[in-house]
């Protein structure tokens, strides 16, 4: 019975109440009650956490509460490889010092990785942006390995690939339609699978745009580039 | 320079830089090594291994390697002897002040003024015998530099403060042991004078009649009545070490081991210093005498042994040798003092790396432009607002706190902006940016945020030709 049991947990299908107290403790809230609500407290404080979306959605957007709150203990952010350039106004709009922002830049899938782990095993870095697809088993334990050892969140980019199910703290789905953002919690450790969960979570001047839709449409009254001439 | 002086001998310094495959210095490796001086025709050093095997110093090549056929036979070069001796000096200088090289393979230590600092002359002796604990090595001491030289070759292998002792000694010494060339000492046979006995019970008149100066001043010099210059040595900051390998190394990874060697003296030299190094060169001795440059940085600044060799170990990985390497030397050539890092002691977890040890890791893989940050540049141009700078450059200036003014900013920003293909609806305001009108790249645009039917929302602009471009998503 007990085999059975150690079997179960070391496939993390079966987890111990006694765990789950502890989990649920080290928690950072994304700010998004809904979310928070559904992860039982919000984003694992270290481990992997896979977002499945396509790019530009406003994925990163919804962690970054969670970086700034990170980035209090002094530590480091490191970013790997992004497939577009991060931009630092973006950032320091967000109350992150950049100073302590590095960026890796690599070409190679191997050495993203490797570096990743060199990163997160350091225990210098606060969280480690990564983006990849088709993580293998393996890679993805070894990353979640690293992440615990280094006290390190993992934020894993995943965009447009069939997210296949790995042993990772939390793993979600995100599409957007207009100002609404679906998520579907594919899994986390510690609680359940949640499916189609919506919420308004948008741009802040689109924000404001939504609210004010009641009103009727103002006339075009933008002026041309060199309308003079 | 009056004074008591000592001269130390060195016997095999060339064997001393020979390391073999495994890391394993030729005094202690179990494969014969000789060094064969040419000029002569006979083996000039040999390590224990080579003397089991029943080699003799002196003896000619053919007898050596019909005695030992797995010999490995290296040939006597004086400016790797004199390499070694400045690498002694180095360590020497720690311990005593006035040093003076005789290449290739001798030292003149000034000793009566150092005894200020030492109790006596024995403890003084023993400090730095302690240093030269790994050399082979005949000494003497003398109130004559020349005469503790004559000394030294007789292995007379004493220090004493007494005057009587040293000239007792050197009238037994063979004239074979003194500076004199063999055409003076043939002269000198000729009217009767075959000991250094004989030497200085004649006259000095009696000599003086029939020798030239030089001889004269010489033999004064031995008595102790005159006394030579010598340049004492200043010391250089920096560290140039040279081993030569006993195998032609084809795979880089093989070259850490004799790489450890010379780190670990490095490692002795910059922590007697209490220096560190941020870059290192390896120079690799390629076969046909080319040479291979492999550069090894540091963001931190190490002088531990185990902290360069990691550094080493990940970048090994990035070097292609371009031929079979036969020797290394190792330079470091721009040394700092250790500042020391005021960590908090309390805050966080503790790690054994810093920031700066990680970052010198990343950068041995991927190369120095592999890490980089970026700045804010004071210009509204999307495109120059964003600044690479890389940490090894140290250029990092004052951060600038103030938030931008404007609302939403794209997380994801394009180098060049992409023509816009997709159906896309537009939901904000424009925000005008007009700038740069003083340089090559005006910028004059219409930002508007827009989104497609994807949901992926695009900082999408409008030109002055009216065309529409994305330049930025908001992840």
């Amino acid at each position: 019975m007990s085999a059975l049991i150690t079997h179960l947990k070391n496939k993390q299908l079966v987890w111990q109440a006694s765990q789950q107290a502890q989990t649920a403790a080290a928690k950072i809230a994304t700010g998004v009650a809904e979310l928070d609500q559904a992860l039982n407290g919000g984003f694992p404080k270290q481990g992997v956490v896979r977002i499945n979306s396509v790019m530009g959605i406003g994925e990163l957007k919804l962690c970054m509460p969670i970086i700034q709150q990170r980035q209090q203990d002094k530590r480091q952010l490191f970013v790997m490889a992004p497939p577009v350039q991060i931009n630092a106004e973006m950032l320091i709009a967000h109350d992150i010092a950049i100073e302590q922002v590095f960026f890796v830049a690599n070409d190679d899938k191997a050495n993203q990785l490797w570096a990743c782990e060199q990163c997160l095993k350091s225990g210098l870095c606060h969280t480690v942006l990564l983006w990849q697809s088709k993580l293998s088993l393996t890679q993805a334990k070894r990353l979640q390995v690293a992440a615990e050892q280094g006290d390190c969140l993992l934020l894993l980019f995943e965009y447009n690939s069939v997210a296949q199910p790995l042993p990772i703290s939390l793993s979600m789905n995100l599409s957007r339609e207009q100002d609404v953002l679906h998520i579907n919690i594919a899994k986390q450790r510690g609680g359940w699978p949640v499916s189609d969960l919506t919420v308004k979570h948008t741009l802040n001047s689109i924000r404001q745009r939504y609210q004010t839709v009641a009103q009727p449409h103002t006339k075009n009254n933008i002026v041309a580039l060199h309308a003079q001439r | 320079m009056q004074g008591l002086w000592v001269y130390v001998r060195f016997k095999a310094l060339q064997l001393g830089t020979i390391v073999d495959s495994d890391g394993i210095a030729a005094q202690h490796t179990a494969n014969p090594i000789a060094i064969y001086d040419a000029l002569n025709n006979q083996l000039c050093q040999l390590n224990p291994a080579a003397l089991n095997q029943g080699l003799k110093i002196g003896m000619g090549l053919a007898a050596a390697s019909a005695l030992c056929a797995e010999l490995t036979i290296i040939e006597y070069d004086a400016d790797k002897e004199s390499q070694q001796l400045l690498a002694i000096v180095q360590q020497l200088y720690g311990v005593t002040a006035d040093i003076s090289l005789d290449k290739p393979d001798g030292l003149y230590l000034r000793i009566d003024n150092m005894l200020r600092l030492y109790a006596d002359i024995d403890s003084y002796w023993h400090t730095v015998q302690t240093l030269l604990s790994e050399f082979h090595y005949d000494y003497a001491s003398a109130y004559s530099i020349s005469a503790a030289k004559v000394l030294a070759r007789a292995r007379y292998n004493r220090i004493s403060l007494e005057q009587r002792n040293w000239q007792q000694a050197l009238r037994r010494c063979r004239l074979s042991h003194s500076a004199l060339t063999e055409k003076q000492v043939t002269a000198l046979q000729r009217v009767g004078i075959s000991s250094f006995d004989d030497l200085f019970t004649q006259p000095l008149s009696a000599i003086a009649a029939r020798f030239d100066g030089p001889m004269l001043r010489y033999l004064s010099e031995l008595k102790g009545e005159r006394f030579e210059q010598l340049t004492l040595y200043r010391p250089a900051q920096q560290f140039i070490r040279y081993s030569e390998l006993l195998y032609e190394i084809t795979l880089a990874e093989r070259l850490l081991k004799p790489l450890e060697h010379l780190l670990q003296m490095l490692e002795r030299y910059l922590i007697q210093r209490a220096l560190v190094a941020f870059d290192l060169t390896v120079e690799l001795h390629l076969r046909d005498k080319q040479q291979q440059q492999w550069q090894l940085h540091s963001a931190q600044g190490e002088n531990r042994t185990q902290a360069w060799l990691t550094i080493a170990g990940v970048s090994v990985e990035r070097l292609t040798l371009e031929a079979p390497v036969q020797g290394l030397t190792l330079k470091a050539q721009q040394l700092s003092h250790v500042v020391a890092a005021n960590d908090d002691l309390f805050a966080g977890k503790q790690t054994q790396m810093t920031t700066l040890q990680l970052i010198s890791r990343l950068q041995a893989k991927m190369g120095k432009q592999g890490v980089y940050q970026l700045q804010m540049a004071h210009d509204h141009r999307p495109e120059q607002l964003n600044q690479v700078v890389y940490p090894a450059d140290g250029q990092w200036s004052a951060s600038q706190k103030a938030p931008p003014v404007f609302s939403d900013r794209p997380s994801l920003l394009l180098k060049e902006p992409i023509p816009l293909t997709q159906a896309s609806k537009v939901l904000t305001p424009p925000e005008r940016i007009i700038a740069g009108w003083w340089s090559d790249s005006p910028c004059e645009r219409d930002y508007f945020i827009a989104q497609n039917d994807e949901g992926q929302y695009l900082w999408v602009f409008r030109d002055h030709h009216n065309q529409w471009y994305i330049h930025g998503y908001f992840a």
